[in-house]
């Protein structure tokens, strides 16, 4: 079976732009097989006329597959257990129907992704501040790496955050 | 960070209010949702994140309850809570339609 890769900007920023490609993907045989690195992986398949959709929750139980498979949501894929992709007939009831929940489902990864931007951050100030110290070469060296690694985990989580937080606000301006 | 819990306030959204309604009767999940359509002629759908969000909430705040059973999927039934608050609710909603009626139906009148 042929695989291809489908590049993503986040789904904090390109959500609903990159669940409307991977229907008009599926239209043309290539559907969502799983989560990639900052992508997507599909697989070629039969062209379907199908929807894509996701929602944010962390260790769901039984119940809530059941209940998308009864409304007429396959789940398709997940992401650490928190993010899961499900297709349905474009007939469907969206996942969500209600501003409220809407909202909800925004706030606890906006949350989840403070949390983590904020940790970084400290981290990484606190690694500056070491770094003022007299270190050897090596120990320097390894400060470095870490303090890199750590920035690029600021950056994975900064930034989503800030992505939620605008939806966030934008979904509350319509209120 | 400005959160609107609207449980707390006493004020129930349109979703809860059906749900509420519908599990006057033990239900489960997917059986609410198709009640809610049926009741309102498919004038009120929910979906099934909402309505997985919403009774995870209706849980927490002891309005309605699981209950034991055979069945796969859990059923959920209303608490004497939540019917307490369900019939305030209702006085509320019955306030907006009683002022509405007043003022068009003067108007008819003049």
């Amino acid at each position: 079976m042929k695989r291809k890769y489908m590049s993503s900007w986040g789904l904090a920023f390109a959500e609903e732009r990159e669940m409307k490609k991977l229907g008009e993907m599926a239209a043309r045989g290539w559907h969502l097989e799983k989560f990639a690195l900052l992508g997507y992986t599909l697989v070629e398949g039969e062209p379907m006329d199908v929807r894509y959709s996701l929602d944010y929750r962390q260790r769901p139980d039984e119940d809530y597959f059941e209940l998308f498979a009864a409304s007429g949501w396959e789940h398709v894929t997940s992401s650490g257990d928190e993010i899961h992709v499900f297709k349905g007939s474009p007939d469907a009831t969206p996942l969500y129907t209600d501003r409220q929940t809407t909202q909800e489902k925004y706030g606890q990864v906006e949350r989840a992704m403070g949390r983590g931007a904020l940790i970084c951050l400290v981290i990484s100030i606190g690694l500056m501040l070491l770094l003022q110290l007299n270190w050897s070469g090596t120990a320097e060296a390894i400060i470095w790496i870490v303090q890199t690694l750590v920035v690029i985990g600021l950056v994975f989580t900064g930034l989503p955050y800030l992505g939620f937080l605008v939806k966030r606000k934008q979904l509350e301006r319509n209120d | 960070m400005p959160r609107n819990d609207t449980i707390e306030l006493g004020k129930l959204t349109d979703s809860m209010f059906y749900i509420l309604l519908a599990l006057t009767e033990a239900r489960h999940g997917y059986l609410i949702m198709q009640f809610v359509e049926e009741l309102t002629n498919g004038r009120i759908k929910i979906g099934p994140a909402s309505m997985y969000t919403i009774i995870k909430k209706l849980v927490n705040a002891q309005l309605i309850e699981p209950i034991d059973g055979d069945g796969k999927q859990k059923r959920y039934v209303i608490t004497a809570q939540g019917r307490a608050l369900v019939a305030e609710d209702l006085k509320r909603r019955q306030a907006i339609v009683d002022d509405a009626r007043f003022i068009l139906e003067e108007e008819g009148h003049r």
